[in-house]
């Protein structure tokens, strides 16, 4: 099976995808990560092939970005989730995401919330799509609340079914409060972390020790 | 102070066994099993 994980190029967005795509890889499947251009570094760190794709230019986004701190809160997540997320940065990466599974003929693509080219191209080429959780899945109804006409203006009229592929998360249920949102496949998992040591960091204190500095006696 | 406030916030017996998230995580599938659920789900 060939899979296509798509990300922004955020740590944050990005981290919770890693483990399901080394589940993938470590089952034997083809694993691309379609990300933009500057996120290479982080893809290829976590070990996967980096499918690239295209980026607003700085001043773009940030002429929109100036604008956000001026704005109530509920009016700068539409700006960002609107303009930034389903906006410039899916314009962008478009072409780049069309190329990529045009060439690595994915049989799933698997999107983190706020990318948006690759459920616009994957509902064109008729791809099964999948959703992995970057949060509690009320986030992505809140956020989809938000998009507008943004997807209508990338040549997908119908964004009903952003809310209806199955998420895969990795949050419990109960911190997962799911009365009232759409209904969809939700398929829960466990992860566990490999231990910090192996990974070249310091071992974790003890969670028992006080977390404040004692004062010297 | 911190080891009494420790302790209340470690007390979980005011909560439901059945939602303590860290019972219910540790009943979940690993992460691992995700890419045979994909495969099913697409089968």
């Amino acid at each position: 099976m060939r899979v296509l994980f798509a990300t922004t190029a955020d740590v944050g967005h990005f981290g919770p995808v890693v483990p399901f795509a080394r589940a993938c890889a470590a089952a034997g499947h083809d694993v691309g990560v379609c990300a933009p251009v500057s996120f290479a570094g982080a893809v290829e760190r976590a070990g996967f092939r980096h499918l690239p794709v295209g980026e607003p230019e700085p001043a773009e986004i940030g002429s929109i970005m100036a604008r956000v701190p001026e704005l109530s809160m509920e009016e700068a997540n539409r700006v960002v989730v609107r303009d930034v997320s389903a906006g410039v940065d899916a314009r962008a990466a478009l072409p780049g995401v069309e190329a990529a599974v045009r060439e690595f003929k994915p049989d799933v693509v698997a999107r983190e919330m706020a990318e948006f080219a690759s459920f616009v191209v994957a509902r064109r080429w008729e791809v099964p799509q999948v959703e992995i959780a970057v949060g509690p899945a009320e986030t992505d109804v809140a956020a989809c609340a938000l998009l507008d006409d943004a997807l209508a203006r990338l040549g997908c009229p119908d964004d009903a079914e952003l809310l209806t592929r199955p998420l895969l998360t990795s949050v419990p249920e109960s911190l997962d409060a799911t009365d009232g949102l759409p209904a969809r496949p939700i398929h829960r998992f466990r992860y566990e972390p490999p231990p910090a040591t192996a990974r070249g960091l310091p071992e974790w204190p003890d969670s028992d020790a006080p977390t404040t500095p004692r004062r010297p006696t | 102070m911190t080891e009494a406030l420790s302790r209340v916030l470690r007390d979980e017996s005011h909560r439901p066994a059945a939602r303590r998230p860290a019972d219910e995580i540790a009943n979940l599938p690993s992460v691992g099993e995700s890419a045979a659920v994909l495969a099913q789900a697409l089968s």
